[in-house]
């Protein structure tokens, strides 16, 4: 894993809100989108009194949810990244910043690991559970 | 600094942060102890009116077939009672707890914006006054706190209730978005130096979490409030299917905003529990990071569970299964804290106050509440259980327990700091034990009761349901529950005039608040804390010269207005010094032309609606006018070692104040604009091509408003020197003053576009949908005037300072917002019906 640090501003100003949210942010997008999707295209076709397309529908709620999940790994993968670069051996001096991006570490690993199930969660309901 | 205004007599510091005097003297005082007080103070009082609704009902249900109170009376009670807890007590009360609390967490000497924060306690204040007095025109609010339509809508409502309700709430959620505003920026800007993200207390991790949840998931319910009160007042069909309209997009949208108000309540109670656990266990939290992930996930996820309080509404299969995954996954992150408190107390040393018997008690209710919260996350038992008492029970569980244990256990651990007198310990077990045990035995029958078939909302039940102990027990419970909450007021009351005095830290806190004086001083801080560790009072102190720029500003200074430290987001690192307002009574004239105008409305009395406009107006321009003027004292002070006195840009305080703005507005578009889709897709009657003819005219609003927009920012990049006042001074001025004629050329297009189209919004939701886009944009385009406004009167009255270059930024911005808003309507209104 590469070592990404949190001490230079530009490293804080881009990573940071992405270790933090973006697994939080592709979980509410799995959610709001499979459902967004879902509802409408079965209730548009409803309406309009033709068969909704149930297949493509599956398969594309899946592959969004694929997606996202991808995204809340990556996010993952890049906290345990930070989160290593801010350990410090016991001999070195303290450095700044060092103690907060243990945490941002810390946080942001738990966090894509939540947020990762519950999309793992929703991206396998299309399979078990007919469509429209 | 202390030469700038050294004053005679007293400290200088302290004269500065003075009491008001005189006769408004009450209305005056903004500081957040004053306001957080009366926040308190007052939504207690609606608790215990609340509760006393609840008894009668209980009373009604006490026996089969009672004739105590009839159906409209006991509809009446539970509307009033649940809009009473929820909305008037439950919110208001974390407000102002967390307006009392936070500065005094963080370090931090008041809120970043105390007349604001003035300026939503009295809407709150009026709003709930205004809800009960329905009383009085016996129109009381008779449709649930929920208000599904149709029963709440014009064929089914057509008296005042449900506008005296409307007009109520949206007045209490612009108290409570803007308590929220409040809440954020103090968190993420005025923590003080030192004061990582790592180090953040946890019960201010809780309140910054809910704050966000409360600017994104209440928004619905005002655009809620305003489609419905758009139907019941002046004709429109949002929610008639025969017109377009569909009746559940109330639920989405109550929802939308209900399901996170559970965790809005929720989560600062969870706060308060950390703080009580850990420091009455004598040891620091377990797992500290896993506790603030527990508490991001569930703002995050308690924000797409909203459909799980829709199972029995005819939804799709897939769609319920979608947020039956979603309602499970919640259940890790509370049960995390769980195990965090557990693990604490495990491995400290408890002692058994009453704030720790409160807090015991907490985890021991929520926990049953939460397992039968997952139980009716699933749809076959929530099917089942949805219409009766199981539904009851299972919510007083998750708020008594999960909100009301909390609040006792806070009050009673922070009442030595508010007051500086100790509470009765004795006075508190009692309390103690009766709530708990009443609790139990009100609402622990309430399972089988439901379980047994007993439907809720209706005023009583059959003799041959075999339901008559279950209740009668409910209703002994609830009187033992009562009687705690006696005890407990009383307690409270004791310790505020006669309690023994106890001192600045009578529990061993170790957080900044136990630092200070009990009550603090007006101040908080007469130095202004730096923080090397978690847990200040307890871990290691700051090196001596940790700092030096901060302790040589913020010793007993600075002098000559009322100053705090802004700070960096991730690393609390000083930026620049908050300018903090002087004591005015103007916030409250604003609130006071809402509740006429809501008056006049009801009345159909539209004189008076138009004088509370003019009320409101002046409220505001007195308020901007008296802003400029005082902060001008920042253009005169000099530089200290480098610290920007005012500056501009995202380390000012105030653009965190418009991005929080820009949120709420964003949150109510797209509130609108999946309004607008949901009826379209739902609806076999939605035209298939756009009734708003031409592109002209929207071509030319989109043209104006890029021109407002461009023009501010283009104005805000205006450097000025203070060396030369002059120079500078008519760029920015006309820039200002182009946006501003910009802005009112595409507020007059926008109407002329609507009225172009003949459109009547009483015929069918599209055009009912239009008319509301239009009114939006138009007071999208209001606010930024008025904030181009008052850029242009700071510009040409007051000396060159970052200040102008900061509201022309905010303007730019509102104006970048009105350009988003053209766009999205346009797309929702005419592109999309020719499309979908």
């Amino acid at each position: 894993v590469t070592v990404v640090s949190l001490t230079s501003r530009r490293s804080r100003s881009a990573l940071l809100p992405f270790v933090l949210l973006g697994p939080a942010i592709a979980w509410l997008l799995s959610l709001a989108v499979s459902y967004v999707v879902h509802d409408f295209i079965c209730a548009a076709a409803e309406t309009a009194g033709t068969a909704a397309p149930v297949t493509g529908l599956r398969i594309g709620i899946v592959a969004l949810n694929v997606v996202l999940l991808g995204v809340t790994v990556v996010a993952g993968v890049l906290a345990v990244s930070v989160y290593r670069a801010a350990r410090e051996p016991a001999d070195a001096p303290a450095r700044p910043l060092a103690g907060p991006a243990r945490f941002v570490g810390m946080a942001g690993v738990g966090m894509a690991v939540l947020f990762g199930l519950g999309i793992v969660l929703i991206a396998t309901t299309p399979v078990v559970v007919g469509a429209c | 600094m202390t030469a700038v205004t050294e004053r005679e007599g007293g400290h200088p510091l302290g004269r500065d942060w003075e009491k008001p005097t005189g006769r408004l003297a009450w209305f005056a005082d903004v500081t957040h102890k004053s306001v957080g007080t009366r926040y308190m103070v007052t939504a207690f009082i609606f608790f215990l009116v609340g509760g006393v609704m609840a008894l009668v009902m209980r009373l009604q249900l006490a026996r089969p077939e009672s004739d105590l109170i009839g159906p409209d009376a006991y509809n009446q009670l539970f509307t009033m009672h649940g809009t009473t807890m929820m909305f008037l007590f439950v919110i208001p009360f974390i407000e102002g707890l967390g307006a009392y609390l936070l500065p005094l967490h963080l370090g931090t000497r008041d809120l970043p914006f105390p007349r604001y924060n003035s300026f939503n306690y009295y809407c709150y204040l009026f709003g709930g006054i205004f809800l009960y007095s329905s009383i009085f025109f016996q129109a009381v609010p008779d449709s649930g706190w929920f208000a599904y339509v149709p029963l709440s809508g014009p064929e089914f409502r057509p008296d005042l209730s449900m506008d005296f309700w409307l007009f109520g709430l949206v007045l209490v959620e612009i108290a409570a978005i803007g308590a929220a505003i409040e809440l954020i920026v103090v968190t993420l800007r005025m923590r003080a130096p030192g004061m990582t993200l790592d180090k953040i207390p946890l019960f201010v991790w809780a309140m910054l979490a809910t704050a966000c949840m409360i600017v994104l998931a209440f928004v619905p319910l005002v655009v809620a409030s305003t489609l419905l009160e758009a139907d019941r007042a002046i004709g429109t069909v949002f929610f008639d299917p025969a017109a377009g309209g569909h009746p559940l997009l109330w639920q989405h949208l109550f929802w939308i905003f209900g399901h996170p108000e559970v965790y809005v309540m929720f989560l600062p109670a969870t706060g308060i529990i950390s703080h009580v656990v850990q420091v009455h266990s004598r040891r620091a939290i377990v797992a500290y990071p896993l506790v603030v992930v527990a508490i991001v996930v569930t703002a995050f996820m308690s924000l797409g569970l909203w459909v799980h309080h829709m199972y029995t509404t005819g939804l799709p299969p897939l769609t319920l299964s979608f947020f039956t995954a979603a309602s499970m996954s919640i259940a890790l992150a509370a049960g995390i804290q769980i195990v965090a408190w557990i693990a604490t107390l495990w491995s400290g040393r408890p002692r058994m106050t009453v704030p720790m018997m409160y807090a015991i008690g907490f985890i021991i209710t929520f926990v049953l509440g939460g397992i039968t919260g997952v139980m009716v996350a699933s749809v076959p038992f929530d099917e089942q259980a949805h219409d009766t008492f199981f539904i009851v029970a299972h919510f007083h569980y998750v708020i008594i327990g999960g909100v009301v244990f909390p609040f006792f256990a806070g009050l009673y651990h922070w009442m030595p700091k508010f007051t500086g007198r100790m509470p009765n310990h004795g006075l508190g077990h009692v309390s103690f034990w009766l709530v708990f045990l009443g609790f139990h035995t009100a609402f622990f029958p309430q399972h089988f009761a439901g379980l047994w078939g007993m439907p809720r909302r209706v005023y009583t039940f059959p003799r041959d349901l075999g339901l008559d102990f279950v209740n009668l027990l409910s209703t002994v419970g609830a009187f033992v529950l009562a009687a705690g909450v006696v005890v407990f007021t009383v307690a409270l009351v004791r310790c505020w005039f006669t309690g023994a005095p106890a001192g600045d830290d009578p529990w061993g806190g170790d957080t900044l608040e136990w630092s200070v004086g009990s009550p603090p001083p007006r101040e908080n801080f007469r130095t202004v804390p730096a923080v090397a560790d978690r847990h200040p009072r307890w871990g290691r102190q700051p090196a001596a010269d940790f700092h030096p720029e901060v302790r040589q500003i913020y010793t007993e200074g600075p002098v000559g207005f009322r100053g705090t430290p802004a700070t960096s987001v991730l690393d609390a690192e000083p930026e620049s010094v908050v300018y903090l307002p002087r004591p005015t009574a103007i916030p409250a004239i604003s609130p006071v032309g809402l509740v006429i105008v809501a008056a006049g409305i009801l009345g159909e009395w539209y004189w008076l609606s138009a004088l509370g406009v003019v009320v409101i107006l002046l409220g505001f321009v007195l308020w901007a006018v008296r802003n400029e003027a005082e902060h001008s004292i920042v253009d005169e002070l000099p530089e200290v070692d480098g610290e920007v006195m005012d500056t501009s840009g995202p380390r000012a305080i105030g653009w965190w104040g418009y991005a929080s703005a820009l949120a709420v507005g964003v949150s109510g578009l797209a509130t609108l604009v999946f309004s607008t889709i949901f009826l379209q897709v739902h609806t076999d009657t939605w035209p298939t091509e756009s009734l708003l003819d031409g592109w002209l005219l929207p071509a030319l609003v989109l043209l104006a408003l890029v021109v407002a927009a461009v023009a501010c920012w283009r104005g805000s990049g205006v450097a000025r020197d203070r060396d030369e006042p002059a120079a500078g001074r008519s760029e920015q001025l006309g820039a200002a003053g182009l946006a501003l004629v910009a802005g009112v050329a595409a507020a007059v297009l926008a109407v002329v576009h609507l009225l172009a189209a003949d459109l009547d919004p009483g015929r069918h939701a599209y055009e009912s949908a239009a008319l509301l886009f239009v009114g939006g944009q138009v007071l999208v385009i209001f606010g930024a005037f008025a904030a181009t406004a008052v850029g242009l009167l700071r510009i040409s009255q007051y000396g060159p300072a970052q200040r102008p270059r900061l509201l022309l930024q905010g303007s730019a911005a509102l104006w970048a917002f009105a350009v988003v808003f053209w766009v999205s309507a346009w797309l929702v209104l005419t592109v999309l019906p020719g499309v979908v």
